[in-house]
Protein backbone atom coordinates (compact mmCIF):
# COMPACT_ATOMS: atom_id res chain seq x y z
CA UNK A 1 0.00 0.00 0.00
CA UNK A 2 1.31 3.29 -1.00
CA UNK A 3 2.55 5.33 2.20
CA UNK A 4 0.83 8.78 2.42
CA UNK A 5 1.77 9.74 6.10
CA UNK A 6 2.11 13.09 6.91
CA UNK A 7 0.76 14.54 3.16
CA UNK A 8 -3.02 16.02 3.71
CA UNK A 9 -6.44 15.58 2.06
CA UNK A 10 -9.49 18.04 2.79
CA UNK A 11 -12.71 17.10 1.88
CA UNK A 12 -15.98 18.89 1.16
CA UNK A 13 -19.16 16.96 2.27
CA UNK A 14 -22.21 19.24 2.06
CA UNK A 15 -25.21 17.62 2.45
CA UNK A 16 -28.36 20.27 2.03
CA UNK A 17 -29.84 18.07 -0.57
CA UNK A 18 -30.43 14.66 -2.43
CA UNK A 19 -27.32 14.83 -4.68
CA UNK A 20 -25.35 16.40 -2.22
CA UNK A 21 -25.69 13.99 0.14
CA UNK A 22 -24.98 11.40 -1.86
CA UNK A 23 -22.06 12.49 -2.76
CA UNK A 24 -21.01 13.10 0.67
CA UNK A 25 -21.69 9.49 1.82
CA UNK A 26 -20.29 7.66 -1.60
CA UNK A 27 -16.81 9.44 -0.25
CA UNK A 28 -16.71 8.01 3.46
CA UNK A 29 -15.07 5.35 2.20
CA UNK A 30 -12.04 7.55 0.32
CA UNK A 31 -11.53 9.21 3.87
CA UNK A 32 -10.95 5.67 5.17
CA UNK A 33 -8.85 4.85 2.58
CA UNK A 34 -6.70 7.86 3.16
CA UNK A 35 -6.24 7.85 6.34
CA UNK A 36 -5.49 4.16 5.55
CA UNK A 37 -2.34 5.44 4.07
CA UNK A 38 -1.58 7.63 6.80
CA UNK A 39 -3.23 11.03 5.59
CA UNK A 40 -4.73 13.47 7.73
CA UNK A 41 -7.98 13.96 6.28
CA UNK A 42 -9.77 17.32 6.80
CA UNK A 43 -13.64 16.83 6.29
CA UNK A 44 -15.57 19.84 5.49
CA UNK A 45 -18.90 18.35 6.87
CA UNK A 46 -22.37 20.21 6.15
CA UNK A 47 -22.34 23.39 7.66
CA UNK A 48 -18.27 23.37 7.64
CA UNK A 49 -18.36 23.00 4.01
CA UNK A 50 -18.33 27.40 3.73
CA UNK A 51 -15.86 29.65 2.26
CA UNK A 52 -13.90 30.74 5.95
CA UNK A 53 -13.60 26.76 7.13
CA UNK A 54 -12.30 25.75 3.28
CA UNK A 55 -10.14 29.02 2.84
CA UNK A 56 -8.59 29.22 6.21
CA UNK A 57 -7.95 25.05 6.31
CA UNK A 58 -6.40 25.38 2.71
CA UNK A 59 -3.65 28.32 4.78
CA UNK A 60 -3.40 26.78 7.47
CA UNK A 61 -3.36 22.61 6.52
CA UNK A 62 -1.48 23.14 2.86
CA UNK A 63 -3.54 20.26 1.63
CA UNK A 64 -2.31 18.22 -1.59
CA UNK A 65 -5.01 16.91 -2.34
CA UNK A 66 -8.33 18.96 -2.52
CA UNK A 67 -12.18 16.48 -2.92
CA UNK A 68 -14.86 19.06 -3.64
CA UNK A 69 -18.15 17.59 -3.55
CA UNK A 70 -21.06 19.88 -4.29
CA UNK A 71 -23.09 21.93 -6.92
CA UNK A 72 -20.49 23.95 -10.03
CA UNK A 73 -20.93 26.33 -12.45
CA UNK A 74 -18.12 27.14 -15.07
CA UNK A 75 -16.67 29.45 -13.04
CA UNK A 76 -17.02 27.89 -9.57
CA UNK A 77 -17.66 25.32 -6.79
CA UNK A 78 -19.81 25.53 -3.98
CA UNK A 79 -20.63 24.41 -0.24
CA UNK A 80 -22.80 23.80 1.64
CA UNK A 81 -26.48 25.41 1.18
CA UNK A 82 -25.22 26.41 -2.12
CA UNK A 83 -22.80 29.23 -1.18
CA UNK A 84 -20.11 29.15 -2.98
CA UNK A 85 -16.53 27.88 -1.70
CA UNK A 86 -13.85 28.48 -4.67
CA UNK A 87 -14.36 30.67 -7.74
CA UNK A 88 -12.38 31.91 -10.66
CA UNK A 89 -12.15 35.21 -9.68
CA UNK A 90 -9.38 35.21 -7.92
CA UNK A 91 -10.13 32.15 -5.31
CA UNK A 92 -8.07 29.74 -7.69
CA UNK A 93 -5.31 30.88 -6.68
CA UNK A 94 -5.90 28.67 -3.52
CA UNK A 95 -5.66 25.79 -4.96
CA UNK A 96 -2.57 26.25 -6.70
CA UNK A 97 0.60 23.53 -5.61
CA UNK A 98 -2.40 20.93 -5.13
CA UNK A 99 -4.13 18.22 -7.16
CA UNK A 100 -8.02 18.69 -6.84
CA UNK A 101 -10.92 17.11 -7.95
CA UNK A 102 -14.13 18.43 -8.69
CA UNK A 103 -16.96 16.14 -8.31
CA UNK A 104 -19.41 19.12 -9.76
CA UNK A 105 -21.66 20.24 -12.79
CA UNK A 106 -19.04 22.27 -15.32
CA UNK A 107 -16.38 23.66 -13.32
CA UNK A 108 -13.71 22.13 -15.14
CA UNK A 109 -15.01 24.51 -18.32
CA UNK A 110 -13.24 27.82 -16.78
CA UNK A 111 -12.53 27.27 -12.79
CA UNK A 112 -10.46 24.06 -13.67
CA UNK A 113 -8.09 25.77 -16.60
CA UNK A 114 -7.91 28.81 -14.80
CA UNK A 115 -6.13 27.45 -11.68
CA UNK A 116 -4.03 24.83 -13.99
CA UNK A 117 -0.63 25.43 -14.35
CA UNK A 118 2.65 23.62 -14.01
CA UNK A 119 2.57 22.63 -10.23
CA UNK A 120 -1.15 22.26 -10.47
CA UNK A 121 -3.53 19.70 -11.40
CA UNK A 122 -7.32 19.95 -11.77
CA UNK A 123 -9.49 17.24 -12.32
CA UNK A 124 -13.54 17.70 -13.03
CA UNK A 125 -16.24 17.71 -15.44
CA UNK A 126 -16.42 20.87 -18.43
CA UNK A 127 -20.41 20.30 -18.57
CA UNK A 128 -22.93 18.89 -16.34
CA UNK A 129 -22.38 15.85 -14.12
CA UNK A 130 -24.87 13.51 -14.12
CA UNK A 131 -25.93 10.23 -12.05
CA UNK A 132 -28.89 8.37 -12.09
CA UNK A 133 -30.62 7.33 -8.98
CA UNK A 134 -32.86 4.61 -7.02
CA UNK A 135 -35.80 6.79 -4.95
CA UNK A 136 -36.23 3.69 -3.21
CA UNK A 137 -32.52 4.56 -1.61
CA UNK A 138 -33.13 8.36 -1.16
CA UNK A 139 -32.43 7.67 2.83
CA UNK A 140 -29.62 5.34 2.25
CA UNK A 141 -27.22 6.11 -0.97
CA UNK A 142 -24.85 3.97 -0.03
CA UNK A 143 -26.44 0.90 -0.68
CA UNK A 144 -28.06 2.25 -3.93
CA UNK A 145 -26.40 0.17 -6.69
CA UNK A 146 -27.62 2.04 -9.39
CA UNK A 147 -25.64 5.22 -7.99
CA UNK A 148 -23.10 3.04 -7.21
CA UNK A 149 -22.27 2.52 -11.32
CA UNK A 150 -21.66 6.65 -11.21
CA UNK A 151 -20.06 6.61 -7.50
CA UNK A 152 -17.58 3.85 -7.95
CA UNK A 153 -16.47 5.26 -11.50
CA UNK A 154 -15.92 9.27 -10.17
CA UNK A 155 -14.65 7.43 -6.54
CA UNK A 156 -11.51 5.99 -9.13
CA UNK A 157 -9.82 9.11 -9.55
CA UNK A 158 -8.85 9.70 -5.85
CA UNK A 159 -8.66 6.05 -5.35
CA UNK A 160 -5.88 6.43 -8.03
CA UNK A 161 -4.58 8.86 -6.85
CA UNK A 162 -4.10 7.72 -3.53
CA UNK A 163 -2.11 4.55 -5.22
CA UNK A 164 0.23 6.47 -5.97
CA UNK A 165 -1.12 7.09 -10.10
CA UNK A 166 -0.43 10.63 -11.67
CA UNK A 167 -3.76 13.37 -11.93
CA UNK A 168 -3.37 12.24 -16.07
CA UNK A 169 -3.40 8.38 -15.30
CA UNK A 170 -5.78 8.56 -12.47
CA UNK A 171 -8.14 10.75 -14.56
CA UNK A 172 -7.98 7.97 -17.21
CA UNK A 173 -8.57 4.87 -14.88
CA UNK A 174 -11.53 6.85 -13.39
CA UNK A 175 -12.70 7.39 -17.37
CA UNK A 176 -12.09 3.00 -17.52
CA UNK A 177 -14.02 2.34 -14.75
CA UNK A 178 -16.84 4.60 -16.46
CA UNK A 179 -16.44 2.66 -19.63
CA UNK A 180 -16.50 -0.69 -17.50
CA UNK A 181 -19.79 0.08 -16.52
CA UNK A 182 -21.10 0.54 -20.03
CA UNK A 183 -19.70 -2.30 -21.41
CA UNK A 184 -20.71 -4.76 -18.73
CA UNK A 185 -24.46 -3.43 -19.11
CA UNK A 186 -23.75 -3.95 -22.98
CA UNK A 187 -23.04 -7.29 -22.62
CA UNK A 188 -25.66 -8.07 -19.90
CA UNK A 189 -28.14 -8.05 -22.86
CA UNK A 190 -30.34 -6.77 -20.67
CA UNK A 191 -33.54 -4.34 -22.39
CA UNK A 192 -34.28 -2.67 -19.20
CA UNK A 193 -34.34 1.27 -19.87
CA UNK A 194 -33.06 2.22 -16.90
CA UNK A 195 -30.22 0.62 -17.58
CA UNK A 196 -30.05 2.13 -21.06
CA UNK A 197 -30.49 5.51 -19.76
CA UNK A 198 -27.18 4.64 -17.46
CA UNK A 199 -25.61 3.66 -20.51
CA UNK A 200 -25.90 6.96 -22.07
CA UNK A 201 -25.07 9.21 -19.10
CA UNK A 202 -22.23 7.10 -17.81
CA UNK A 203 -20.85 8.04 -21.24
CA UNK A 204 -21.47 11.28 -20.83
CA UNK A 205 -19.47 11.65 -17.75
CA UNK A 206 -16.51 9.96 -19.04
CA UNK A 207 -16.58 11.95 -21.85
CA UNK A 208 -16.61 14.93 -19.85
CA UNK A 209 -14.24 14.56 -17.22
CA UNK A 210 -10.62 16.14 -17.71
CA UNK A 211 -7.69 16.75 -16.16
CA UNK A 212 -6.48 20.14 -16.55
CA UNK A 213 -2.85 21.73 -15.66
CA UNK A 214 0.05 19.31 -14.80
CA UNK A 215 -0.93 15.94 -15.35
CA UNK A 216 1.74 14.15 -14.61
CA UNK A 217 1.39 15.66 -10.59
CA UNK A 218 1.53 12.74 -8.02
CA UNK A 219 0.59 13.38 -4.04
CA UNK B 1 -31.32 32.07 -49.91
CA UNK B 2 -32.33 28.83 -49.28
CA UNK B 3 -33.72 27.86 -45.89
CA UNK B 4 -33.08 24.18 -46.45
CA UNK B 5 -30.13 23.58 -43.37
CA UNK B 6 -32.79 25.59 -40.88
CA UNK B 7 -35.33 23.19 -41.88
CA UNK B 8 -33.33 19.69 -41.86
CA UNK B 9 -31.60 21.11 -38.56
CA UNK B 10 -35.64 21.74 -36.81
CA UNK B 11 -36.73 18.20 -37.88
CA UNK B 12 -33.47 16.35 -36.11
CA UNK B 13 -34.40 18.09 -33.68
CA UNK B 14 -37.83 17.70 -33.32
CA UNK B 15 -36.68 14.02 -33.81
CA UNK B 16 -34.12 14.42 -31.66
CA UNK B 17 -37.17 15.10 -28.73
CA UNK B 18 -39.28 12.78 -29.94
CA UNK B 19 -36.99 10.05 -29.52
CA UNK B 20 -35.94 11.22 -25.77
CA UNK B 21 -39.73 11.63 -24.65
CA UNK B 22 -40.54 8.17 -25.76
CA UNK B 23 -37.46 6.52 -24.07
CA UNK B 24 -37.78 8.71 -20.83
CA UNK B 25 -41.38 6.99 -20.75
CA UNK B 26 -39.83 4.04 -20.39
CA UNK B 27 -38.44 4.47 -17.45
CA UNK B 28 -39.32 2.95 -13.97
CA UNK B 29 -41.02 5.50 -11.87
CA UNK B 30 -38.02 5.06 -9.31
CA UNK B 31 -35.79 6.48 -11.78
CA UNK B 32 -34.27 9.77 -10.09
CA UNK B 33 -31.40 12.05 -12.24
CA UNK B 34 -29.42 14.39 -10.38
CA UNK B 35 -27.66 17.18 -12.55
CA UNK B 36 -26.02 19.66 -10.79
CA UNK B 37 -27.76 21.77 -8.14
CA UNK B 38 -31.00 21.52 -10.32
CA UNK B 39 -32.17 18.39 -9.22
CA UNK B 40 -32.92 15.59 -8.30
CA UNK B 41 -35.46 15.47 -11.33
CA UNK B 42 -38.17 12.32 -11.40
CA UNK B 43 -39.29 10.42 -14.42
CA UNK B 44 -42.21 12.80 -14.94
CA UNK B 45 -39.88 16.26 -14.38
CA UNK B 46 -37.63 15.19 -17.58
CA UNK B 47 -40.66 14.74 -20.05
CA UNK B 48 -41.61 17.69 -18.64
CA UNK B 49 -38.28 19.82 -19.16
CA UNK B 50 -37.76 17.96 -22.96
CA UNK B 51 -41.15 19.22 -23.70
CA UNK B 52 -40.60 22.45 -22.88
CA UNK B 53 -37.69 22.84 -24.09
CA UNK B 54 -35.52 24.23 -21.42
CA UNK B 55 -31.48 24.18 -20.13
CA UNK B 56 -32.48 20.78 -18.70
CA UNK B 57 -34.47 19.38 -20.98
CA UNK B 58 -31.64 20.42 -23.66
CA UNK B 59 -29.02 18.76 -21.74
CA UNK B 60 -31.12 15.66 -21.71
CA UNK B 61 -30.99 15.77 -25.84
CA UNK B 62 -27.22 16.14 -25.48
CA UNK B 63 -26.88 13.43 -23.62
CA UNK B 64 -29.24 10.89 -26.11
CA UNK B 65 -27.14 12.73 -28.75
CA UNK B 66 -23.68 11.76 -27.53
CA UNK B 67 -24.94 7.93 -27.29
CA UNK B 68 -26.07 7.84 -30.57
CA UNK B 69 -22.88 9.48 -31.96
CA UNK B 70 -21.16 6.64 -29.66
CA UNK B 71 -23.45 3.60 -31.29
CA UNK B 72 -21.73 5.04 -34.61
CA UNK B 73 -18.43 3.58 -33.03
CA UNK B 74 -17.14 5.93 -30.84
CA UNK B 75 -17.05 3.62 -27.72
CA UNK B 76 -15.03 1.45 -29.90
CA UNK B 77 -12.42 4.63 -30.57
CA UNK B 78 -12.50 5.56 -26.56
CA UNK B 79 -11.85 1.59 -25.70
CA UNK B 80 -8.83 1.81 -27.67
CA UNK B 81 -7.64 5.45 -26.02
CA UNK B 82 -8.16 4.27 -22.11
Amino acid sequence: MNSLGGKKMLVTRPEHDPGTRYLSRWSESLIEDAEGRGMQVIDLFREKANAAEFTGRLDKADPSLVVLNGHGSDTSVTGHDNKPLVSADGGQARLKGRITYAVSCNSAAVLGPSCGDERTAYIGYAKSFIFNINRQYLTRPKNDARAGRFLTASNRVVESLLSGHTAAESSARSKAAFLQQILALLSSSSTDPDDRDDMQTLLWDMKHQVCCGNGDMTL
Amino acid sequence: MSDEPNNQAAVENEYVRDLVLSRLQLLSPDTMKMIGGQGPFSRNDLIRHVTAGDEVGKIIEEVEVEWMRAQGGLLDELAETL
